[in-house]
């Protein structure tokens, strides 16, 4: 790309706001009423990490995302966001990745834990966890769009996103595999609400560098401890 | 029509301009006016506007319609539908010539669902593009040529200038082997443009597509009095910056002295500025509103600004 500094993110969006959110509108006329057994799932997620939190539960609530993002990789990206976007299956093939990478570094060889004790980081990371499987799809309709177009955890990317950095961020150590596509997916969603004007862009965008930063104190802490 | 001029506009003595278009004249007045946008004084006959593409001599009307973001609808059976209620309009009023790109995402498989619907294939003027970083350009041109349903492209141009030394040699071919009638290049927002001039002075081009509208002028400087020199046809792309210049432009009121080149809009005020440059042959806004279709084929109608007139153009936008 020849003369780069004259782009900026709305000159790579392909698609309008309206064209957006009607994806998701159809994507949840597709999978009604599965976004009630989504929200279930998720509330039993955190419900699990609330009361119990160590390695069992860890790998269980692992077990729920490894689904969540084949779920959004196949139903959302290969065969939804791929028709409006010419990267929609290179997406796919991310999520997909990091759903075998969750598979591995948590449910076959979990290398995540949460500790037993509430610390202010997994305070965070459940906290996380909650707005994205709770209070996530009411934000559309708190910005005037209709309940059709809510984006819900585990059939959609930004609120699956956002629960798994919650889940990263509440981890004692997670692998640093495992924040690359759900930090990369943050930040290029931030860009491409920003491009649409969609007031969530600014979230969509400080969640995941809050949360590497976070992480990055807590490691660099235990390091001079 | 000025005689030996091929940048010259056509109107109603031409042999181009039908009884069909001269009727499509009054059906885009009458439209407008239901509209509320034009009085009873301005309910008259008007030819549509075309140009001449200075390699052929065959003409085209002035304004076009693009495809970019806004015909990239996926399968929504729903926004098709619109998009095709646009194409409708567009071919009802005269209009030929649709603008797309591999890289607008399902833009030519939606152009071809209303292509189809509509049973226009043949009466499109069809501009395509090849867009790959590779050698497999004509793999890329035979599939988005059968996601349109067309027989072939009237046009063909380099994407953004995107590996134009590997491409254009492949266009000349075909234009060569008759399956293919024009050849050109595309830029836009004013990126590349000394690449884009020396591509126009060194291959034997008939189309270069471009930016320009009253707010981005910089290539009323070479680049368009080059393709006048040339015998290039240019496209223009982005005349409304994406719909952030009309915006702007819809905060103030139409100047009462836009009716004299029979602006009714602030579209056709814009639209008009682009396509009075002698050296333009066709503008493509783009558009999934059907009523903005019918604003923006009303610049092809009408008296369109002299010089006077665009400079006085020029310095109300800059005044805004």
């Amino acid at each position: 790309m020849t003369e780069w500094w004259t782009y900026s993110p709305a000159n790579f969006l392909m698609f309008s706001a309206r064209t957006y959110y009607r994806l998701f509108e159809r994507h949840n006329a597709a999978l009604w009423p599965g976004q009630f057994m989504a929200l279930l799932a998720g509330a039993f997620v955190f419900a699990l990490l609330w009361r119990r939190p160590d390695q069992r539960t860890t790998r269980i609530a692992c077990g729920g995302l490894v689904a969540s993002w084949f779920i959004v990789a196949i139903g959302y990206f290969w065969l939804r966001y791929a028709t409006i976007h010419t990267g929609g299956r290179w997406f796919a093939a991310a999520f997909a990745a990091q759903a075998l990478a969750l598979a591995w570094g948590g449910v076959v060889r979990p290398q995540l834990e949460w500790e037993a004790k509430f610390t202010a980081r997994s305070r965070t990371g459940l906290g996380l966890l909650l707005f994205s499987i709770l209070l996530y799809p009411l934000v559309g309709r708190l910005l005037g769009r209709p309940w059709m177009q809510a984006e819900v955890f585990g059939l959609t990317p930004d609120p699956t996103v956002l629960a798994t950095l919650g889940l990263l961020l509440g981890a004692k150590r997670p692998p640093w595999w495992l924040w690359i596509v759900p930090v990369g997916w943050g930040l290029f969603s931030a860009m491409t609400l920003w491009a649409l004007h969609a007031p969530e862009a600014l979230g969509m965008g400080l969640v995941p560098v809050v949360c590497v930063v976070l992480v990055f104190r807590s490691r660099c802490a235990q390091v001079v401890v | 029509m000025i005689p030996g001029n091929p940048f010259s506009i056509s109107v109603s003595s031409t042999p181009s301009i039908t009884r069909r278009e001269a009727l499509q004249g009054f059906v885009v007045i009458g439209a407008t006016a239901l509209l509320g946008r034009l009085g009873a004084a301005d309910l008259r006959p008007n030819p549509l506007l075309t140009r001449r593409i200075p390699a052929s001599g065959e003409e085209i009307p002035v304004v076009g319609l693009g495809s970019w973001i806004t015909f990239n609808v996926g399968d929504d059976p729903e926004a098709r539908a619109e998009c095709t209620e646009v194409m409708r309009r567009f071919f009802g009023l005269g209009g030929r010539l649709i603008d797309s790109s591999p890289m607008y995402g399902s833009s030519p498989a939606v152009i071809g669902h209303g292509l189809a619907k509509l049973g226009r294939a043949q009466d499109v003027f069809s501009a395509e593009k090849v867009w790959t970083s590779g050698r497999d350009g004509a793999a890329q041109i035979e599939e988005t040529r059968r996601r349109w349903g067309v027989p072939g492209f009237d046009l063909l141009q380099v994407h953004n200038l995107d590996n134009w030394e590997t491409h254009l040699p492949l266009l000349f071919e075909m234009k060569a082997a008759k399956k293919l009638r024009y050849v050109g290049i595309t830029t836009s927002h004013g990126r590349r443009t000394a690449e884009t001039e020396q591509i126009m002075r060194t291959q034997p081009l008939d189309f270069v597509q471009v930016t320009y509208n009253a707010a981005d002028r910089e290539l009323e400087q070479r680049l368009l009095p080059l393709a006048q020199e040339r015998g290039i046809a240019v496209i223009v792309n982005r005349p409304f910056r994406e719909g952030a210049l009309i915006k702007a432009m819809q905060r103030h009121p139409l100047p009462a002295w836009a009716a004299e080149c029979d602006c009714q809009n602030w579209a056709q005020f814009l639209l008009k500025f682009i396509v009075s440059h002698p050296a333009v042959t066709c503008a493509i806004p783009a558009t999934s509103n059907p009523a903005h279709v019918i604003e923006n084929m009303g610049a092809a109608y009408g008296r369109l600004p002299d010089a006077t007139m665009r400079r006085r153009m020029i310095a109300h936008v800059e005044s805004l």
